[in-house]
């Protein structure tokens, strides 16, 4: 894997908030999914910051749905993730995976703690 | 967002207008989903609060960046509009230069706060001050056609009689009579007072206004049996419970005519009367059998030019009208009175008496607007040559001319709307301030408020002011020459600037010197003013005004039984030591004029007689008011309807009809020759009764048992403790004599006496603090010069100082 398809933390979160959502993964869904499941507040604006990056790279690709009138007409973007976005968060998990086995006992006790 | 919070209406059109268009769409209906949500779970301002987040957390420089990104690698996948790209591009770089801006504004906080402070210290003080020239000099008066509108011969009174004959003058297309009147609304529990204004039927029309509900008046409404009103649309609210069905109710009215009066129209809240505060509008009679109707000249007149006429050709017709008066009563207009027929256009009169102030108000706040510029000047030379270097760097980098010009405005133009803001801010809280202080008279007090205007004044001046003071000082110390390349010198302050900020503190203290003088000068004119001796002690004296209400005070001998009994249980009441009466008190309201004759002193033929001030005093009066008898004996009770006729005069008076002999046991004839005469019984101390600047004015006193006794009276009662403690057992013992009894006016001498000092005080205080922001700002500036000096001279100080140099 490339520096370039590294993902950074947020990404990571973005990535599996679209494909915990499924085929309703839009803005305001993808930031309530952030709020309630990862406790991040993060602004619209970030997420789609962050969302039109990851699809400059390749690894989600977007499409303007139908205006709802529930949003006072107004269109919502669904996000996928694209084959190279599974291929990046499976290297990530498994960079990850990699990097706590061995360490997850010292963390045990401040969870203990906490 | 629209129908669901105003602040989120202006959060929706600024991200919208943030926005990249090819996203707009689905952000506004994310933000929208993420609003009700948030309002669902915690309210509506919470929501407010997330959605204003939301704004300042948009970065929208950066989504454009992202998006471009996409655009390059796959021109399909988010499509963007494409054919203003160079729109975008320029807008862009706008987005990227505020950005810069507010990022070298937080980089130096004290320098921008520094800026925002002077420039918000300047511009709140002159919006403060524009908001009140605007509305007493600059906003027309309510009135059509205001210019035309013209007050008639405005220092003489005139009896109807004469209203009529000015009303055939075809110089005028509409003229009408108008007076205030005190009357009293007779309702259920104690009768309350109300402001009423006597007016002709044409009155309005000739205004040019109309009632907000019913009609106004007619020509048959002046007739003695017509009993109608016109309300004041607050009297209608606040007395009557803006009863709908008020047109056609009958009210209950005391003190002019006709007692029960039909409502036939209410006026619309704004507007506004040429006698402040009035209640209510009553016709005023027209009885050519009455003898009121010729020779009682009571009402004031307004009228409006014709066209073609100016107001010149009006006052010549006006003034032969008098002479023709004279010609026919010479004994009711002297060829003085005369002096005066002219005409005073209407605007100079109800702002005459402030204009000079406004103006005087304004012209300061120009010289500390100067100040405040100068200052500004000053602190950003102090940072031009970190900011001719980056200048620099950016031209070889580059960038054109214009886009290093639009940096410094766009850095200029945040601090000046931030400036702006913060300035309006302070206006709007100085003039809730000031408000409260005013004069009821003061004209369009009502209208003192940060409107459009001055809200679009108060941005612009911000904005020229910083744009000027930060762009000229950076043009003259060589910004200009950016363009040219990195020079090949060391980036240091030239001499050039050294002086230039030198010149500018210079001319900081040149502003602020005059204008501190003008304010100590104001300050110490109100001092002096304090110091003068109004002729009476005020402290410790409560004042109340009387009025009976029923019909059997309308004879004098009930009259003075009720004023004598009243003074008793007043006089009766724990710690009042002295308790008396008079027809107006000092300092709070008109005198009484009358003409008089002394002794030994005929009147030639053709001579006008002779005018004097007069007062009617009960028994007491003297001594509440603390006012020095220098001759004779004080008034009392001996002084009854039945008595000899007896009388004071005041010091004046006395040294002017008998200078160096004594006064006491002179006569004195009012009106004339042959009038009702009395006897000089004491001289008094002279009394400032208008305010304390005016001259002393001839005085006659005359007791209330013998002399006219008016139904209405102000009470002075005189006590060891504070006047407000004594208040309620007062009104208390009053009601207890006669329940009918208006009780109005309940204030200390002590309040009124202060009144006079509101204008003199408000513009002395406002100048003062005006004068204390312009020495505050040029001593900020020498400070800054002096600082920046000193750092710039360090390396030089230093190396003296090594060199074996001392620190003195």
């Amino acid at each position: 894997m490339s520096k370039r398809d590294h993902l950074g933390e947020f990404e990571q979160l973005a990535l599996l908030a679209i494909l915990r959502l499924g085929d309703d993964a839009y803005g305001a869904r993808i930031q309530e999914e952030l709020d309630v499941a990862a406790g991040r507040e993060v602004s619209v604006s970030t997420i789609y910051i962050t969302l039109t990056r990851l699809e400059g790279k390749g690894l989600v690709s977007s499409r303007r749905g139908e205006p709802t009138q529930v949003r006072g007409g107004k269109a919502r973007r669904y996000f996928n993730v694209e084959r190279p976005g599974l291929v990046s968060l499976y290297h990530a998990r498994v960079q990850l995976v990699n990097m706590w086995s061995g360490v997850e006992e010292a963390l045990d006790a401040v969870a203990h703690e906490g | 967002m629209k129908a669901e919070h105003k602040s989120s209406r202006v959060a929706t059109v600024l991200v919208a207008a943030l926005l990249p268009a090819v996203l707009r769409e689905e952000m506004l209906g994310d933000l929208l989903e993420g609003y009700r949500r948030v309002r669902a779970r915690l309210g509506s301002r919470a929501a407010d609060m997330w959605y204003w987040r939301q704004l300042l957390a948009l970065r929208p420089v950066r989504l454009r960046r992202a998006l471009a990104e996409v655009r390059t690698n796959d021109a399909d996948t988010i499509t963007g509009g494409g054919t203003m790209a160079g729109w975008r591009d320029m807008s862009r770089d706008v987005l990227v230069d505020l950005q810069r801006a507010l990022r070298v504004a937080s980089r130096d906080p004290a320098h921008s706060v520094g800026i925002i402070l002077i420039l918000a210290l300047g511009v709140g003080a002159n919006a403060a001050v524009f908001g009140m020239v605007k509305a007493v000099l600059l906003d027309p008066l309510p009135f059509d056609e205001v210019e035309e509108l013209v007050l008639v011969w405005p220092e003489t009174r005139h009896a109807p009689a004469d209203v009529e004959e000015l009303r055939t003058l075809p110089a005028f297309t509409e003229a009408a009579g108008f007076r205030g009147r005190d009357l009293t609304l007779v309702a259920e529990g104690f009768p309350r007072p109300v402001e009423g204004a006597l007016v002709w039927s044409n009155y309005l029309a000739l205004l040019g206004v109309e009632p907000e509900l019913g009609r106004g008046f007619l020509r048959e409404d002046q007739e003695p049996s017509a009993g109608v009103v016109i309300l004041a649309h607050d009297f209608w609210v606040t007395q009557l419970g803006s009863d709908p069905q008020i047109l056609g109710r009958e009210i209950a009215l005391d003190g002019y005519g006709s007692r029960s009066r039909t409502v036939i129209g209410v006026m619309s809240s704004d507007f506004e009367s040429l006698l402040p505060n009035r209640d209510v509008w009553l016709p005023a009679i027209l009885d050519p059998t009455d003898e009121d109707y010729q020779r009682s000249g009571t009402y004031r007149v307004i009228a409006r030019l014709s066209d073609g006429i100016t107001t010149e050709q009006a006052g010549q017709q006006v003034l032969a009208q008098a002479r023709r008066w004279r010609g026919a009563e010479p004994e009711r207009w002297s060829e003085e009175s005369l002096r005066e027929a002219r005409l005073l256009p209407l605007m100079d009169d109800m702002v005459g008496a402030v204009r000079g102030s406004l103006v005087l108000a304004f012209g300061s706040m120009v010289v500390l607007l100067l100040i405040a510029c100068a200052s500004i000047s000053n602190l950003v030379l102090s940072k031009a040559v970190t900011r001719r270097r980056d200048q620099w760097i950016m031209a070889a980098l580059g960038a054109s001319r214009a886009r290093i010009l639009r940096r410094q405005v766009l850095e200029t133009l945040l601090l000046g709307i931030v400036g702006a803001v913060l300035g309006l801010w302070i206006a709007r809280v100085s003039l809730s301030m000031i408000v409260p202080f005013l004069p009821p008279d003061f004209p369009q007090v009502g209208d003192l408020r940060l409107d459009g205007g001055v809200v679009m004044f108060g941005f612009v001046l911000s904005i020229a002011a910083a744009l000027v003071a930060s762009l000229v000082p950076l043009w003259n110390t060589g910004a200009a020459g950016m363009t040219g390349r990195i020079a090949a010198r060391a980036v240091s302050d030239g001499c050039k600037t050294v002086r230039v900020r030198s010149a500018i503190a210079s001319a900081q203290i040149a502003l602020a010197v005059p204008l501190s003088i003008g304010a100590g000068l104001l300050l110490e004119s109100v001092f002096e003013l304090r110091r003068v001796d109004p002729g009476f002690q005020a402290d410790g004296v409560l004042t109340l005004s009387t009025t009976p209400t029923s019909a059997s005070y309308d004879e004098p001998a009930p009259r003075i039984a009720l004023v004598r009994e009243v003074a008793e249980r007043l006089a009766a009441l724990p710690q009042v030591t002295a308790v008396g009466a008079i027809q107006t008190l000092p300092m709070a309201g008109s005198s009484w004029q009358t003409p008089y004759v002394a002794e030994d002193h005929p009147v030639p033929e053709g001579a006008p007689t002779s005018v004097a001030s007069l007062r009617i005093i009960t028994p007491g009066y003297l001594e509440a008011m603390g006012i020095g008898l220098n001759s004779g004996r004080s008034p009392s009770e001996v002084d009854h309807a039945e008595a000899p006729s007896v009388g004071w005069i005041n010091r004046a008076l006395a040294e002017l009809l008998w200078p160096g002999e004594s006064a006491v046991g002179r006569t004195i004839h009012l009106y004339w020759e042959e009038g009702p005469e009395f006897t000089v019984a004491g001289v008094v101390a002279d009394v400032r009764h208008a305010d304390l600047r005016s001259d002393v004015a001839f005085e006659i006193y005359r007791p209330y048992a013998q002399w006219m006794s008016p139904a209405s009276m102000s009470w002075v009662v005189r006590g060891e403790d504070d006047p407000g403690n004594r208040a309620t057992a007062a009104i208390a013992a009053i009601r207890d004599v006669e329940p009918g009894l208006l009780v109005t006016e309940v204030r200390s001498m002590v309040d009124i006496v202060e009144s006079t000092f509101t204008r003199p005080v408000l513009l002395s205080h406002m100048l003062s603090g005006m004068g204390a922001v312009g020495a505050a700002l040029a001593l900020l500036g020498v400070f800054g010069v002096n600082a920046y000096n000193t750092r710039r001279r360090m390396a030089e100080f230093s190396l003296r100082i090594t060199l074996g140099a001392g620190r003195t």
